[in-house]
């Protein structure tokens, strides 16, 4: 029996049911009913049982996918083995094998990642025995093979699955790449069928089956997200006053320098330095040190700078400690020309 | 005496058939009741307008709706009074609506032991404290019909449910 005339308003109801709960009524179970009446005839009373009516649920396919990274998984460029995770649920009422496939060229990113030819497998499904990722040791988590182990699921049951991707080489920061976890029904009749259509071949305990509003088949996108912290540093002569007022640079002529540390990318660098040995020509002249507009002492105390004036040449320190991106620094100070 | 004797056998005879037709008519209920299960559908008719079609249902899937419908009717040929009708809701089911005119519908939230008004059914929570049952607690519906069902007439009430 076919059950091809599906409608709207049942589809309303197939919908409020997929966003409530997993917990169906299982396929195959019987429903059955009956009544009772009570009355009176004639001062006499009766008591009277119904006819027994009965329905079967039928097997209603359904299956969803999920991200479970909840940001994205931050990756260096390029990078070996990352991995996005999954969680495949059977939103059915019946149990379900799934056939699980990847794609990675999505429009929708800056690059795309790469399945890895070795090892072999580029998707993972967890085998319970450690939580998260375990690519190798006693613990480590099945490789998938498509049409060989696909995740045989229970109504309401589900699987975490892991995609591993190789990080191409060459991308900036802030660059992402996306791939697709792919969870279609195993049984090739299902995949793409209108909601609501009925399937010869018969499912869990027998009964006949139902397309859900899936269709057979769900998806989830996962991102990776280049990260790392460039740095970079630009050491400038911003003035120069030569003794006679001019901007020669002789003996005694002061020399404004600017440092200019620039951080980029996504990340904290948990101590960001600066050091500046200064050319063996010059000397630090004292009480000129400025950091991002701020006037900092000469001496080694609470804040961010000091210059050690007894080494030769004389060294210029800034500790700035922890600096997320992006973080400018710039550090001003005067030299006299020896 | 021959006479006598036939007009006996023809009495005993009477008598007989007499006793089978009050023991049929005793056996048969003065009320029938019957039950349907069904859903609703929509179909498009020939000119375009949609049209709510009922059948009955031997399949359905979860979060399908089903209407069930007890119609009794009077085939006696005196009124038949204090009706009341009870009919469980099975746990696979959560019970959309009941409906039923001319009767005080009340449910039950302990297998149909008692009934009260929505308002006035409680349950044990899971902390072990009374609440306020919801429509996910109720066990049983029961039609009590006002006034009596005339000989020869019939009446239907019933209940919308969801299949879990």
């Amino acid at each position: 029996m076919l059950r091809n005339s599906f409608i709207a308003f049942q589809f309303l109801l197939l919908a409020l049911w997929a966003g409530t709960s997993y917990s169906a009524t299982p396929a195959g179970t019987n429903i059955s009913n009956q009544a009772n009446l009570r009355f009176t005839v004639q001062n006499s009373p009766g008591e009277i049982q119904s006819n027994v009516v009965n329905f079967t649920v039928v097997q209603l396919l359904g299956v969803a996918v999920s991200s479970l990274d909840a940001t994205d998984v931050g990756v260096n460029s390029p990078d070996l083995t990352r991995i996005l995770t999954f969680r495949v649920t059977n939103i059915g009422n019946g149990t379900e094998s799934y056939r699980l496939s990847r794609d990675d060229a999505l429009p929708s990113d800056q690059f795309d990642p790469i399945a890895p030819t070795s090892p072999a497998a580029s998707l993972y499904l967890e085998n319970g025995l450690q939580p998260g990722f375990q690519a190798t040791g006693p613990n480590a988590d099945t490789p998938y093979v498509a049409g060989s182990n696909d995740p045989q699921l229970v109504a309401g049951g589900e699987r975490i699955v892991y995609l591993a991707s190789v990080i191409p080489a060459s991308q900036v920061s802030l660059d992402r790449g996306q791939s697709r976890l792919i969870a279609t029904s195993a049984q090739s009749d299902v995949p793409g069928k209108v909601p609501g259509t009925g399937l010869p071949a018969l499912g869990a305990n027998s009964q006949e089956r139902v397309v859900g509003l899936s269709r057979g088949q769900a998806d989830a996108i996962g991102s990776y997200r280049v990260t790392g912290v460039q740095t970079t540093l630009v050491k400038t002569v911003v003035k120069v006053l030569d003794p006679q007022g001019g901007s020669l640079v002789m003996p005694g002529a002061v020399l404004t320098y600017r440092l200019v540390g620039d951080m980029r990318g996504v990340g904290t660098v948990s101590s960001y330095n600066i050091i500046d040995t200064l050319p063996a020509q010059v000397r630090y002249k004292n009480n000129t040190l400025v950091v991002n507009g701020t006037p900092q002492t000469d001496a080694p105390d609470s804040d961010f700078a000091e210059v050690d004036t007894s080494a030769v040449p004389n060294v210029l320190r800034v500790r700035l400690g922890s600096r997320s991106a992006p973080f400018l620094a710039t550090v001003e100070f005067d030299v006299i020309v020896e | 005496m021959k006479i006598a004797f036939l007009k006996s056998r023809m009495l005993c005879f009477g008598l007989g058939l007499l006793l089978v037709a009050a023991h049929s008519a005793w056996a048969q209920s003065p009320v029938s009741l019957k039950s349907t299960v069904e859903t609703e559908r929509m179909v498009k008719q020939a000119d375009g307008q949609m049209l709510a079609k009922r059948s009955p249902v031997k399949s359905a899937v979860p979060g399908e709706e089903v209407i069930y419908t007890n119609t009794f009717s009077n085939i006696s040929t005196k009124p038949a009074g204090d009706l009341v009708l009870t009919n469980p809701i099975a746990k696979d089911l959560r019970l959309k609506k009941a409906w039923g005119e001319g009767a005080t519908i009340t449910y039950s939230v302990d297998a149909g032991k008692t009934y009260a008004a929505p308002e006035q059914l409680k349950v044990t929570g899971k902390d072990g404290q009374p609440r306020a049952a919801n429509v996910d607690d109720y066990t049983h519906v029961r039609w009590v019909m006002q006034g009596s069902l005339a000989a020869g007439a019939s009446a239907a009430v019933g209940f919308n449910a969801v299949v879990r």
